[in-house]
Order: C-alpha cells, then structure tokens, then sequence
C-alpha cells in the first residue's frame, strides 16, 4: 500500500511534467498556428541558462529561473519576427506548417549543438533548493522534487488559466485561436499578443525542463530535448488544442507509466514503462483520433 | 472530305503524343541520358580501380543512405506526408537480413526479396493507421514508431541481441558469384569494393524505379492527391490504393538501405535506429530537395561527408576544439558537434531561402556554367524548327 502510494505521488509529479511540455506545445500551436518541436530547445537551452547564471554566477536560484524563461522568450520571439514570419509569407499554407516543422528540426540540433559546446556533455548538477532530500509521512517516502513539481506545476497551471480566462491578452488569445479573421476585425492585434503566447510556452517549457534537470530527476543532461518528446503522447490523448485535455493526458499517461514501472511483470521485457505512452497514443488514435478529451472544434487537420 | 477530316484528326493525335511523349520521357535530354549510363559504370568500376577503405567505406554509407531516403522522397516528398519513422524501417529491413542472410545463410537474392517484401508489407500496415491523420498527429505517430519499433527489437534478443547488438556477416553471394570476394580476371577484391559496387547499383536502380514510377499513373495519381486531394478523388482516383502503395514503397526501400547498413558494418543494435537518426533523414531529404530524383543522393553526401570531412580537416575550421566532455574553460564548438551545427544551419537557410532544396541550386548553377554553350547549339535547330 504504502509503495503504492508513492509510486501514485511520483506518476502525478511526472504527469504534471508531461503537462507543462505539452502546454508549451500547445500554446505554441496556438500562436503561430504551426506544430513546431521549439519546446524541446525550450526545455533544454532553458535548464542550461539556469544553470549558468545559478551555479556560475552564483544568483539565486529563483530569480536564476526568471532571467531563463525571459531569455529564452527573447530567443522564440527572434525566431518568430526572423525565421517564422518569413517562411508564412513566402510559403502557401500547407508548405508553411511543414517547413517551419523542418526549421524547427534544425534548431534543435543548433541548440543541442550549442549546449554541448557550451557546457559540455557530460551530466551537471543544477544546484536546485531541495536536492535529495526526502519528505517521511509515515511509511511513505515522498522525495521533495516531487513535491515541489506538483506545487509548482499547480502554481503555473492556475496562472495560466488566470490569464487566459480573466484577462484582456488572454481574451484575445481565445480569439485569435478561435478564428483570427474575426478577431483581426475586432481590432485584436496578433502582434500584441504573440509575446505572450511566447512567455507562457517557455515559461511552460523552462520550467518543466529545470524540473526534468534536477539532481532527483537525473541531471542536466544535453539529450532534454529528447525527453521532452516523450510528453508528445500526452499532447495527443489530450487533444491537440485543449489546454485542460493536454492536464489530463498527461496526468493519466504519468500515473500509468509509474505503475507499469513498479508492477508490470518482467515478461513484458525492458524498457516497457518507457514504450508506454506510446503503445497507449496507437491505440487512442486508432479509437478515437479526435484525442481523449476533445473540444469542440476538432478536425482530423 | 474524308482525307481533310482524317490528317485534322491525326494531326492534333500527333502533337497531343508529342507533348505527352516529351513529358514522360524517360531522360529529358541527351546529357542526363548519357549521365545516369555513366554514373552506373561509374559504380562498377570505381571500386575496382581504388582500394581506400576511407573512401570505399563513406561511399557506401552514402549509398545506403541514399536508398532509403529516395524512398522517404517518394512519401515525404511526391505524396507529401510527413514520416519521421524511417528508422523504423530500416530497423525492419536491417533485422530481416539479420534472420535470412546471416542466421539462415540464405544466398543474397533470398534475403534481399525477404527484405523487400517485408518492408513493404510493414509499410503497408503502418499505412492505413498513418493515412487517417494529418499534420501533428502524423508526425507524433512517425516518431512513436521509432520508440515502439526500439522496445520491439531490443526485446526480441534472440534477433537483435538486445542492447549489446550483434555481430551479423552477411551472405552476400548470389550463384558462382560473391560479393564478398569478387573475382575478375585473375583478381580478387575485397569485402568492401564489392559491397560498394551492389550498394550503388541499387541506388541506381531505386533512382530509376522511382522515376519510372513518377512518370507512369500511378506516380501522377500520388501527385494529384498531394496538389489537389478532393479534384483528384473526384477525377476518380483511388486514394487509399495510391498512398498505400507510396508507404510500402518508401518503407521497402527505407528496410533495403537498413540491410545494407548491417552488410557495411557487419554489426547490428537496436539503438542505431533512434530518434537522431529519424531527424537526419528528414534533413537529407529537404536539404536535397524534396520530389527531386537527385534530392536524396546529394543531400545524403553531404550529410555523410560532412562528420567525416569536419574529422579530417579540423584544424583548418575555426572555432573547433577536441572533443572532451569535461568544459575546459574555453569556448569553441567540439568536432562531434560540428556537423550538427552545420545540419542546422543548413536546415535553416534552404528553409528559408531557397525550398527547393540543393539541387535546385546545383541545377541553376549548372545551367549558368554551361549557359553560352547551349545558347550557341540550340539557336539553329531552333531556327530549323520554325522554318
């Protein structure tokens, strides 16, 4: 029982991790309009900007956290005004979403270029608050990462929901999404609210990647951006534009990893809790394309 | 009458024929006619007159490459999908050679139909799960093939040999001759010219395939949907026979190149087939220029040369340092990494710049270089034309 518990603690605190990549994806997605695997850089370049201003120039590990999301908003706006904008005015649409895909790609070798060289490629210690240490609640073991995964996971997941639904960015937000001729009509401007759409995907992204990097959760490390993908299941189960649905796929797929992590049986050979979320998206997509937790205005596009 | 009513018709017959009979035409001009016949010499008797297992050994790594991405042109490129997957099916390809060429020692015509077969037959399954999506759920499904296909092979370990991998000679003889040891005129030659001699007539013979195919129905039918899909549904093309039919032939030329990845290396693991490996075909083939026939073998030389190259000849390249994994307080880009950095500079700029990929370029160059000569010899059989 009491493992049981703490394998639910440790596949919430995943779940929640899986949340906050996906969020970055969507959020994205909803702001340029195109998939793009930008958030993997995010979460990488991200927790390795920590790590430079924290560990080598000695700032505080809070504030170390805001100057890294704010830079790497800097770097997805550039992107945006210097690379995006160019490729959707040259490029129809459908040539569009596929080479910003494509460009995407190559960023994220440059970033994963740029960390190694950097940094080298070895594992490094980010020098988080809670380190190791261990929360006993009787029998149970809860590492304090977790905690502080779920707690700020929340924090971010109730700011997020503040803005989009109680503010004016926000409200334009929706809108855009929702559909952007009317919107441009109603005088909402995209570029006004683009930069927010990028601070909160890579407030999302660098916060999750940090989370990922910490010294419980294995170490900076420059293959981040891979481990980011694995939250790609839990984008699609939850459908691909729902914010609420991207909480959900992600809670469920993190729960059931962790489990089949501590119970399943060695028959079903290695790497199985890995393989996963991955076996559980076929199948959804084989079911019910549309995602688990679909909105209303779902194509199959 | 009957004389005027009959030439009207044969003649309009007759230009209409021209027209078509110039667009399918297998060669577009004598230059690339005579071309593809040279290059195909060329891949038999390079090898034969060098034995630089450098060069051998990145000419062949190339030409597998190339295989499997001519294929990943045919769906990424004319049928306009999105498969980050190929790995996959190189996976399938390299691991089916494995079990028929290596374990059962079958001659190399066996195992390289098994290997054909299979991958398509793998394709053809993936195809219909891979058709009813588009964009993202497409290229999440692309990449859950490649985790998936992992968990498979490095489980069936009495295949793959687990994670360690393992060593994996395969037969490559077929009747009295083998490639292995090739033997003309009272000479042998080694493993690896041989190897280089079938690995580049199959790039020839899949460039040649896929062209063919791009020019009879069924390639313009995979065309069509890409362009236009309800005009074409609606002209009465079927699209799940065509898209299908472009799965299995990109997976069975994408498991050909995986067999002789395994004949190169004699060595075989799970891990190869990964994600890094997934993100550089789709970079080959774009950098090369998709829907090309020349795309996928330029973009994979420079793919492939380029670590090798940044190895050789580091010390000429700014910026480089040793690899090491320990910060040694310097900045400078490690030679592991270079060729990443380039990759996606690369990536970026044909992006943005020029998408029709490399090609492109080489072609308007070509055509630059060889402008005032052309200019010279077409304009009087122009002339004749006309008069």
């Amino acid at each position: 029982m009491d493992t049981f518990v703490q394998i639910l603690i440790s596949g919430i605190a995943l779940g929640f991790l899986y949340a906050l990549v996906s969020l970055s994806f969507v959020v994205l997605l909803k702001a340029t309009g195109h998939f793009n695997l930008l958030p993997g850089s995010f979460v990488l370049l991200g927790a390795y900007t920590l790590f430079q201003f924290h560990q080598n120039f000695g700032i505080d590990f809070w504030l170390s956290l805001l100057i890294a999301i704010l830079l790497v908003t800097a770097l997805g706006l550039g992107i945006q005004y210097v690379i995006f904008q160019r490729i959707d005015r040259t490029a129809d649409q459908h040539a569009a979403g596929l080479a910003i895909l494509l460009v995407t790609i190559g960023l994220l070798s440059l970033s994963q270029a740029t960390a190694v060289s950097s940094w080298g490629a070895e594992v490094l210690l980010l020098g988080d608050p809670w380190g190791l240490n261990t929360l006993r609640l009787g029998a149970i073991n809860v590492p304090m990462r977790d905690i502080w995964v779920i707690a700020l996971s929340i924090a971010v997941l109730i700011i997020f929901w503040l803005v989009i639904q109680h503010t004016r960015v926000g409200v334009g937000m929706r809108a855009i999404a929702s559909d952007t001729q009317a919107a441009f009509v109603q005088g909402i401007s995209p570029r006004k609210v683009a930069p927010y759409a990028w601070l909160m995907s890579a407030g999302a992204a660098v916060i999750a990647g940090v989370l990922m990097a910490t010294e419980a959760g294995g170490g900076l490390r420059p293959t981040l951006d891979v481990v980011a993908f694995t939250a790609l299941p839990a984008l699609i189960l939850g459908g691909i534009r729902s914010l609420p649905g991207c909480v959900a796929g992600g809670l469920v797929l993190g729960v059931l990893q962790q489990l089949a992590n501590g119970y399943a049986p060695a028959a079903f050979g290695q790497h199985f809790a890995t393989v996963l979320p991955w076996i559980i998206m076929i199948i959804v997509l084989l079911v019910r394309p549309s995602g688990l937790f679909a909105t209303r205005e779902f194509r199959r596009a | 009458m009957a004389t005027l009513a009959s030439t009207g018709t044969l003649r309009t017959q007759g230009v209409f024929d021209d027209r078509i009979r110039r667009e399918v035409r297998i060669f577009q001009s004598p230059v690339t006619r005579y071309g593809a016949v040279l290059l195909t010499l060329l891949a038999v008797v390079l090898p034969l007159s060098t034995a630089d297992s450098f060069l051998l050994s990145l000419g062949i790594t190339v030409g597998f490459f190339s295989i499997a991405a001519i294929g990943l042109n045919v769906l990424n490129g004319y049928a306009g999908q999105i498969n980050m997957g190929q790995p996959f099916f190189l996976a399938i390809g390299a691991f089916t050679a494995v079990g028929f060429g290596s374990i059962m020692d079958l001659p190399l015509p066996l195992w390289l139909l098994a290997v054909v077969v299979v991958g398509a037959l793998s394709g053809a399954l993936v195809a219909p799960l891979a058709l009813r999506l588009k964009g993202v759920y497409q290229i999440v499904l692309s990449l859950g093939l490649i985790f998936i296909g992992q968990y498979i092979f490095v489980n069936w370990s009495d295949l793959t040999g687990g994670v360690a991998g393992r060593r994996a000679a395969l037969n490559l003889s077929v009747g009295p001759l083998d490639f292995a040891a090739l033997q003309f005129g009272g000479m042998t030659y080694n493993y690896q010219q041989g190897l280089f001699m079938l690995v580049w007539l199959f790039v020839a013979l899949c460039m040649f395939l896929v062209h063919l195919l791009m020019k009879s129905p069924g390639g313009r039918h995979i065309v069509a949907l890409r362009d236009a899909d309800l005009p074409a549904r609606v002209a009465g093309i079927n699209p799940v026979r065509s898209m299908v039919g472009a799965y299995a032939i990109s997976s069975a030329m994408g498991a050909l190149g995986g067999a002789f990845y395994v004949a190169q290396l004699r060595f075989v693991s799970p891990e190869q087939f990964n994600l890094g490996m997934g993100l550089n075909f789709i970079i080959i083939v774009t950098v090369g220029g998709l829907a090309t026939a020349w795309g996928p073998v330029v973009g994979s030389l420079i793919i492939c040369s380029i670590p090798v190259l940044a190895s050789r000849y580091a010390e000429f390249i700014p910026f480089l340092k040793a690899n090491s994994s320990t910060p040694d307080g310097t900045w400078g880009i490690p030679v592991g990494q270079f060729p990443v950095v380039l990759y996606g500079v690369l990536l970026v700029l044909i992006l943005m710049f020029e998408p029709r990929g490399l090609t492109h370029l080489l072609k308007v160059f070509g055509l630059w270089l060889t402008g005032p000569l052309r200019r010279r010899r077409v304009a009087p059989s122009d002339g004749q034309e006309t008069s």
